[in-house]
C-alpha cells in the first residue's frame, strides 16, 4: 500500500484530504465507486481524515427521489465497505439517512477504524429560493463534537454554518477543527469566481476567527438540473487565514497538514471561548427581546 | 456592434461566465449521450454566442449550424450569420423555408408580416428538431432571460428546447459576452437601446426585488415600466410547466417532482 510511502505527519499535525467531487444525482452505486477511488488516493497520501461534500453519495437535488436513495448508516453494507477500505483513516461521507418513523435526514456519517462511528444530521434545512430541503428532510436536534485520532472535531452541514450558534457550540465542546461539508450552488458576479465563493470564505474565515479553530470547507462540483456547484473547497487556519484552496469547477483532492497546536496557542492569546457568555448567546424564541422587534 | 456595457448589477466576469456556460453545455451533452449541437444561426447575438459556446463544449465537428430564412422581414441578417460562422470555422447550411410559410399562410395565416412571423417560429423549430434528431444532437435554445420573462421564448418557438444556456442572462449581458469573444453579430442600435431599458427594469423587478413604483422613483420612464410589467404578467402562464388537472396525490410537477438529471440506479 502506498500509504507507507507518504510523508509522515509530525507530532500535533493532522493531515486532512478534501475530496471535491462531482456526484451523480441518484447514482448511489456509481458514487460509492468513486468514493472508493478517492479513499485509496487519500490513503496513499497518508491522510488522517478524508472529507466528502454534503450528500456526496446521492447528489443534491433529489426532490421526490429522496426516499429511494436513503440508507440506514449503521447497517448499510455500502458504508461498511467504504469504512473497511479506509482502514485507520477516518472518512466523512454525505448521505440521505433513513431515520425512525419514515423520517429522512440530510446527514454526515463518520467512518473510523473500519466502522460507522457517528452520524450527524443537518440542523438547518434551507427552504428558500431554489432550496426545498424542508419538504424532504427532518432537521437534526443538536450539534455534537466527535473524536478522531484523539482530536476533537465538529461537523457542520452547509447551511449550519450560516447560523453562528452551532459552530460556537462545537468550539465550546472542544472542537479543534470545524469540518464543513457543502453542496453549495454558485452564481456569477463581476469577479472571476462565483459570487457565492466570497460568502463562503467570509463565513469560514469568521468561524475560524470567532471560534479560534481550524475550519475545512468541502464543496462539490458538477451540474444538476441547470444548477452548477463551483467547488472552491478550502482550509482556514485559526484566526481566519486561508491556507489552501482547491481550484474552481473541477474535481480535486486537497491535502493539507493542520498544526493543531496552533489552536491552543491562539486560544491563549485570544480568549474568545473562555470569555464566552452562553447566557447572552442563547437567544430567546423569536430572536430578540420583547419591545425590540 | 457598439453598445454600452451592462448596467450596475449586471456586470459579469466574461471569462468565468463563458467557462461556466461551456461547462453547462458539456454536461448536457454528456448526460444525454448525444453527439453534439444543432444551432440556428440567425446572426443575432444570442444565436452567435450559443454557437460559440457549443463549439467550446463539443468541438467544431460536433456543431451544426443552420440559417432558416422564412421570406419575412428579418430582424437579423444573413450577412452576420455567415460572418459568425466564418469566424467560428463552422459550415452554415441555409434552408429556405419561405415556400412552407407561404403554404401555411395561404391555409389561414393572420394578416401582415406578424402573421408570417408567428408561423415562422414553430416551423423553424420543427426543422431544427428534425435536424437534431437526425444528427443525434441537442438543440439549445437561444432564448435569454429577457425573452423568458417577457414571453418571447414561446412554447412553440424558441422555448421548445430542453437546454437554455442563456436563459439566466439578460440580452445586454449576452451582447457583452459576444463582444468579449469578438464575435460578429447583427446589431440594431435603436432596438438594442430599447432592450437595454427593458432589461434594466426586469433586473430591478426580479434581481433586486423592487416594486414598479420604486423603479420609477429611481428614474425609469413610467411608461416603460408599465409596459414591461404588463408583458411580464401576461407571459407567466407560458413559463410554467403544463397545467395538469390534479386527480391523484402524484400529479406530475405538482406532487411529484422528478429531477431530469437522475440516473437509474437510485
Amino acid at each position: 500500500m502506498a500509504e507507507q510511502d507518504a510523508p509522515p505527519t509530525g507530532a500535533g499535525t493532522f493531515r486532512v484530504a478534501l475530496a471535491q467531487v462531482a456526484s451523480r444525482l441518484g447514482e448511489v452505486d456509481e458514487n460509492a465507486e468513486r468514493h472508493l477511488e478517492r479513499i485509496e488516493e487519500a490513503r496513499s497520501h497518508g491522510a488522517d481524515l478524508l472529507v466528502f461534500p454534503e450528500l456526496s453519495l446521492t447528489g443534491y437535488r433529489l426532490l421526490h427521489l429522496t426516499p429511494r436513495v436513503a440508507i440506514d448508516p449503521l447497517s448499510s453494507p455500502l458504508l461498511g465497505n467504504l469504512a473497511r477500505t479506509a482502514g485507520k483513516m477516518a472518512v466523512i461521507v454525505g448521505l440521505v439517512e433513513r431515520g425512525s418513523h419514515g423520517a429522512l435526514h440530510n446527514s454526515a456519517a463518520l467512518l473510523a477504524d473500519g466502522a460507522v462511528t457517528d452520524v450527524q444530521r443537518k440542523l438547518y434545512l434551507p427552504s428558500y429560493g431554489l432550496f426545498q430541503e424542508g419538504r424532504f428532510f427532518v432537521a437534526g436536534s443538536r450539534p455534537r463534537a466527535v473524536t478522531v485520532g484523539g482530536h476533537t472535531l465538529g461537523i457542520l452541514i452547509c447551511e449550519d454554518l450560516w447560523h453562528p450558534g452551532p459552530a460556537r457550540h462545537l468550539a465550546l465542546c472542544g472542537a479543534e477543527i470545524l469540518v464543513v461539508i457543502s453542496s453549495g450552488p454558485g452564481h456569477l458576479g463581476r469577479d472571476p469566481h462565483p459570487a457565492t465563493q466570497e460568502s463562503w470564505e467570509l463565513l469560514t474565515r469568521a468561524a475560524a476567527l470567532q471560534n479560534t479553530c481550524w475550519v475545512t470547507y468541502t464543496n462539490r462540483v458538477g451540474w444538476e438540473e441547470g444548477v452548477f456547484f463551483p467547488g472552491g473547497s478550502h482550509v482556514v487556519a485559526p484566526g481566519g487565514r486561508i491556507v489552501a484552496r482547491s481550484p474552481l469547477l473541477e474535481e480535486h483532492l486537497l491535502i493539507v497538514d493542520l498544526d493543531l497546536g496552533e489552536v491552543g496557542r491562539l486560544r491563549r492569546r485570544l480568549s474568545l471561548l473562555a470569555d464566552s457568555r452562553p447566557d447572552l448567546e442563547d437567544l430567546p424564541e423569536g430572536g430578540g427581546e420583547e419591545g425590540e422587534r | 456592434m457598439s453598445s454600452p456595457p451592462p448596467p450596475p448589477g449586471l456586470e459579469l466576469d466574461p471569462d468565468f461566465a463563458v467557462r461556466v456556460l461551456t461547462g453547462f453545455l458539456r454536461d448536457a451533452r454528456h448526460k444525454t449521450g448525444l453527439s453534439g449541437f444543432v444551432v440556428e444561426l440567425s446572426g443575432d447575438a444570442p444565436s452567435v454566442l450559443v454557437a460559440a459556446l457549443a463549439v467550446r463544449a463539443a468541438g467544431l465537428q460536433r456543431v451544426h449550424t443552420f440559417h432558416l430564412p422564412c421570406g419575412v422581414p428579418e430582424t437579423t441578417g444573413a450577412t452576420a450569420a455567415h460572418a459568425a460562422a466564418d469566424a467560428l470555422g463552422l459550415t452554415l447550411q441555409t434552408f429556405d423555408l419561405a415556400p412552407v410559410i407561404e403554404a401555411l399562410f395561404a391555409a389561414g395565416g393572420g394578416p401582415g408580416p406578424e402573421g408570417r412571423q408567428r408561423l415562422a417560429r414553430p416551423v423553424r423549430r420543427l426543422v431544427l428538431g428534425e435536424r437534431g434528431a437526425a444528427l443525434a444532437c441537442l438543440v439549445p435554445s437561444t432564448a435569454t432571460k429577457s425573452d423568458l420573462l417577457l414571453g418571447r421564448g414561446t412554447l412553440t418557438g424558441d422555448g421548445a428546447s430542453t437546454v437554455y444556456p442563456l436563459g439566466d442572462l439578460y440580452g445586454v449581458q449576452v451582447r457583452a459576452l459576444a463582444r468579449h469573444l469578438e464575435l460578429p453579430f447583427h446589431a440594431e442600435p435603436r432596438r438594442d437601446a430599447a432592450e437595454d431599458s427593458t432589461d434594466a427594469v426586469l433586473h430591478q423587478l426580479f434581481d433586486r426585488d423592487l416594486a414598479p413604483s420604486e423603479i420609477v422613483a429611481r428614474g425609469q420612464d413610467p411608461d416603460v415600466v408599465d409596459e414591461v410589467v404588463r408583458q411580464e404578467r401576461r407571459s407567466r402562464p407560458g413559463r410554467r410547466p403544463p397545467v395538469v388537472a390534479r386527480l391523484s396525490t402524484s400529479a406530475v410537477n405538482l406532487d411529484l417532482e422528478l429531477p431530469g438529471d437522475r440516473g437509474d440506479s437510485g
